[in-house]
Order: C-alpha cells, then structure tokens, then sequence
C-alpha cells in the first residue's frame, strides 16, 4: 500500500491518494462487510430488492457493487 | 495502465471535486481518494482511508458560519480502455440536516448499467407524502424514500455543481462571494467532460452534427 499527496489547486489541502493492493482492497471489503453485519451476498440481495437496510449498506453497496462500465 | 498512472487521474478527480467544493460552500472539506489497480477501480469521497470505503457527511459551512446542513459525497470510477479516461461507475450526493443519516432530506444517485428496472440516475427523498397516501393500498405502494425519480439519465445527470447551486439558492448553504463564477467555470468544464462522452458513444451523429454546422 502506498500513500501518496500532491499539492491541491485553490488553496485547499492536500489531496491524499491510498493504493491498495488486491488482496489489501479485498481485505478492506471484509472488513467494510463485518462493521456493517452484513454478507456480500445478503448485500447483493438488498440491492436487487432496492430494500436496504441503512443508507450505509446503499453506499456500501455503491463502492463494492456489480457496477460495470460495459458501453450500450 | 500502471498504477501511478491510475492514482494521478484519482487524485486529479478528486482534487477537482474539492476544489469545487472549497471555492463555493465550504472551507476546508478534505476528500480523498482509494485506489486498487486489481480490480481496477478508484473511490473518491469524504471520509475515505485504507480500511473504510464508505464516504462519511461532513459539515456544510464557511469560517465562523454556523452550518445549516451536511453533504455526503461519494464516487466509485474505472478506467475507460483505451482512452485513458475515468469512468464514474455510481455516485451518491446525500443532503443532510444532522450528521445522522436519520437526517436525510434525499440522495442522489448513479448506477451505471443498474441491473434492476429503476434509472441509473435518479433522486430519492426522504420524508411523506400526501399524494402517496391518498392512493389505495391495492396499487403498489412504496414509501416516498424508495421511489426512483428519473434526473437526466446518463449523460445528463446532475452534477456535484448542480447540488452545491440547489443548497445556495434554497437557501440552505452561505456561499461565497464568487460562487458562481467558480460554479460556472467547474460546470463548463463537467460538460465538455459528457460531451466528449457522448461524442465517443455516438461519433457518426457527432460528425453529421459537425457538418451541419460547417466544420467538416
């Protein structure tokens, strides 16, 4: 993993930039997954239902959904 | 595409987003950026690290200003092959009167390819509704907060310029002074953005286009 900042336009802060590796992205969806009590495959279900349980398990859902960039 | 190549474009999309941010109704709103290049994506958003991929409100307000409402903003991109582009793949702009999700007056949201029938991008409230109480409970009925109200679709969805310009002019964020200047400048820049999308979704009506307007 590396942390990288460059300096931001318009007087505001830093900007701080985090690569992951896959088993360090994969590590931190577990985890994601475990704070929120919920299963990839229980989340995936809220999704296709649209019942969500909480406004953090839809932006859970968001960050580590099927979403797909495929042209149509 | 190598992975420093990756955190460059990552950091620039988020730098802009904070940046539109710091120049119109806040002051030192810190986003920041995740990027894995297996599977291939970057998150951008407020509240973001190494271990948490869920962006977090923050305050809406400027120096000695006391803040009437909270935004959460979150992106997840890929990398458009081959051109080098990034790709918003979902985003969410939640609009908040307490840093409590309770709170949520609606989000705005963006799913591209969305698997189920509802818009890729739509805008969901939070809150009652007389008209959806007056219908009869053997008409499918669903709470005001789960319905999808369609906004512009893929290309035309609202920008994070267009949430910022409904907080200002509902009165809902202190602006500052120069507010649209800068609004303008960012949005401007957003559309070329879409353009260019549109133009290499579409290039034979962009060429006819062209034509018709005497440049080729």
């Amino acid at each position: 993993m590396a942390t990288n900042q460059r300096p931001a336009g318009g007087g505001s802060r830093n900007v701080e930039v985090v690569s992951l590796s896959q088993a360090e992205y994969n590590r931190a969806v577990k985890s994601e997954l475990q704070r929120l009590g919920v299963s990839y495959r229980k989340l995936r279900a809220q999704a296709r239902a649209d019942e969500f349980t909480s406004l953090r398990a839809r932006k859970l859902w968001l960050a580590i959904g099927e979403a797909r960039s495929g042209r149509h | 595409m190598v992975a420093t190549d990756l955190d460059k474009l990552a950091h620039d999309f988020a730098e802009r987003m904070q940046r539109v941010l710091n120049t119109t109704i806040c002051d030192c709103v810190h986003i920041s950026a995740v990027t894995a290049s297996k599977p291939g994506v970057v998150l951008v958003g407020h509240g973001l690290d190494r271990t948490s991929f869920t962006s977090t409100p923050f305050q809406v307000g400027l120096r000695k200003r006391r803040p009437r409402c909270w935004l959460d903003i979150f992106f997840k991109l890929c990398l458009d092959e081959p051109s080098s582009y990034l790709t918003v793949l979902t985003s969410f702009f939640g609009i908040y009167a307490a840093d409590d999700e309770q709170s949520c007056l609606c989000h705005f949201d963006y799913e591209r390819n969305k698997a189920d029938d509802y818009p890729e991008a739509h805008l969901q409230i939070h809150g009652d509704s007389t008209a959806l109480a007056n219908w009869s409970s053997r008409q499918r009925k669903r709470p005001l907060n789960k319905l999808h109200f369609p906004v512009g679709g893929r290309r035309f969805r609202p920008s994070l310029e267009d949430v910022i310009e409904f907080l200002i002019v509902e009165n809902l964020a202190d602006p500052r002074d120069d507010w649209a200047v800068e609004l303008k400048k960012e949005r401007e820049e957003f559309a070329r953005i879409q353009l260019r999308a549109s133009i290499r979704s579409d290039p034979h009506t962009s060429l006819e286009a062209a034509r018709d307007l005497g440049l080729i």
